[in-house]
């Protein structure tokens, strides 16, 4: 019963995947632009509609996003954005001007407001600008429904805008202080070019602060979390009726790429990274990357 | 036989830290005078006198070098980030001495760990009033294990530095005596109202000799035992082969 029905939900988005032509397009230097591939989960699809898949997992899971997260994270997703927040510790201080936060990847809003309420509760700082972004405006429109819960549904300090965060066309060069993704950057079709985007629109000074999935390293605790990993697509199936969706998610962090790959690649964009580059939280399962543009 | 499992700090954190062996002070990797942090650190620390080890010191030294106040996402453990700079920092510049034609001419092991431990000493008097402060931060429960794993890496780099050899139970000994007794000089020279800490260099010196007489000791007392030892194991072989 339960397989049928999770095959049922499964097949709008496998017929997509099938679609895309996979084993034969490789990332070969002779062929053009628009027929490259990248990795969606454990498929190879072409560049071009990476994006376009991924709104589609988005879009459906927009709704039961928290619930889901919570189901998948036994709650302890909470606690990771609650110590990221702590860590960053942004906010103007008294007697400093405001700063200018952007949240990529933030539809839902959990950072957003997370460190505004940071940065009020710790340093009174009630002037700080927050730009959240995401490229997907189902998940926009559920942070926004979410915003009028909040205490700054009248505020004109947050802004909400539909951006691709590879490319963040309407944010100018030079203009935050800020820039946050969390459990965002790893659906980047490229995720290169969403760091090098992150270093042009940061102020010099600015810092980027990522939450992330990564790679456990404890292989004990490894071995639990990868048998986990393979009911969270029953749990999806079971909560929001989506299997493909989940499948989705948890192959995509499994392709994400380990700590130091990935402080290497922050590196690369122009980032200076603080020793030691990363923060595990929960023997790796996620970890937190800071950098600075100078 | 007695190898050592030190936990050295690559720079601060205190959720991460890498383990190395290491039996000698060579270990200790170099400190990064150079990055970023340490220099709106140093500059911070030239404010100390002016606001304390407080965070303030670091949000000022931050903006007269023309961050933002985003750049604070950089000292996450706030005040603590500047007094383990303090702490590393000095201890580096022991280096200092150790090449000087002053230091080299000392003859005894015991000279040149005073010479040092006074040149590290000397280092706390700018900031001298806030000396306690410091102190007080250095034995809260969060940072206690950074705290004790420096003043560690002090008194180890102090001791190799003097050319201590010792490779068996006496390189344990030595280190947590003078570990204690830096612990006692430091707070002896936060109350120490003489001119420049002239106190506490007293004090320096009969402590050291209180040092250098328990080393005697310790040797002593181990060569009365081995000496037992092997006595009563002879006494007991001439008994048995005696049937």
């Amino acid at each position: 019963m339960l397989r049928q029905s999770i095959r049922r939900s499964a097949a709008p988005l496998s017929k997509i995947t099938r679609s895309a032509p996979s084993t034969q397009l490789r990332c070969l230097s002779d062929l053009s632009n628009d027929q490259k591939t990248t990795h969606f989960g454990s498929k190879t699809v072409l560049e071009s509609e990476k994006e376009k898949l991924v709104g589609q997992v988005f879009s459906s899971v927009a709704s039961k996003y928290d619930i889901m997260n919570d189901v998948m994270s036994l709650g302890v997703h909470r606690l990771w954005k609650d110590h990221f927040i702590r860590k960053l510790d942004a906010g103007a201080r008294p007697g400093g001007r405001p700063l200018d936060f952007i949240d990529v990847a933030g539809g839902s809003g959990d950072i957003a407001f997370g460190l505004l309420d940071h940065a009020k509760a710790r340093f009174q700082d009630d002037k700080s600008t927050m730009t959240v972004v995401d490229i997907n405006p189902d998940m926009l429109k559920e942070g926004e429904k979410r915003l009028l819960d909040t205490k700054y549904k009248n505020d004109d300090r947050i802004s909400f805008l539909v951006q691709n965060g590879e490319v963040l066309d309407q944010i100018e060069d030079n203009s935050k202080d800020v820039y946050t993704v969390s459990f965002g950057i790893r659906n980047f079709t490229n995720i290169q070019a969403g760091l090098n985007t992150a270093y042009r629109v940061l102020k010099p000074g600015g810092i980027i602060g990522i939450l992330e999935f990564s790679k456990v390293d404890n292989t004990v605790v490894d071995l639990a979390y990868q048998n986990w990993s393979k009911f969270l697509p029953v749990f999806g199936q079971a909560i929001a009726n989506d299997f493909d969706s989940y499948q989705y998610l948890v192959e995509s962090i499994q392709k994400f790429p380990k700590q130091e790959d990935f402080k290497s690649m922050i590196q690369e964009a122009g980032f200076y990274v603080p020793e030691p580059g990363y923060e595990n939280l929960t023997f790796g399962v996620a970890a937190i990357h800071i950098g600075i543009k100078l | 036989m007695f190898k050592q499992l030190r936990v050295i700090p690559r720079s601060f954190s205190p959720l991460r830290s890498s383990i190395t062996r290491s039996y000698h002070s060579e270990d200790h990797k170099p400190f990064q005078f150079t990055t970023p942090q340490t220099k709106i650190l140093d500059e911070a620390l030239n404010l100390v006198p002016i606001y304390g080890f407080q965070h303030k010191a670091i949000l000022e030294a931050s903006r007269s070098q023309g961050y933002s106040d985003a750049i604070q996402s950089l000292f996450s453990n706030g005040t603590y980030d500047l007094i383990h700079h303090h702490l590393v920092k000095q201890r580096e510049l022991l280096q200092t001495f150790i090449t000087t034609d002053e230091f080299t001419s000392l003859k005894s092991e015991n000279d040149k760990v005073k010479f040092l431990l006074k040149k590290r000493i000397m280092a706390n008097q700018p900031y001298l009033k806030h000396l306690n402060q410091l102190q007080s931060y250095l034995v809260l429960p969060p940072y206690f294990q950074y705290s004790s794993n420096e003043l560690h890496n002090l008194s180890d780099d102090i001791l190799h530095y003097s050319g201590d050899f010792s490779n068996d139970f006496a390189w344990y000994s030595k280190r947590l005596s003078l570990s204690s007794t830096y612990v006692a000089l430091e707070l002896f020279q936060s109350q120490d109202k003489s001119n420049n800490s002239t106190k506490t260099l007293e004090l320096i010196d009969k402590r050291l000799n209180g040092i250098n007489e328990l080393g005697n000791f310790y040797n002593d007392a181990e060569e009365f035992l081995k000496f037992s030892i092997n006595s009563s194991i002879n006494l007991f072989k001439s008994q048995a082969s005696r049937g």
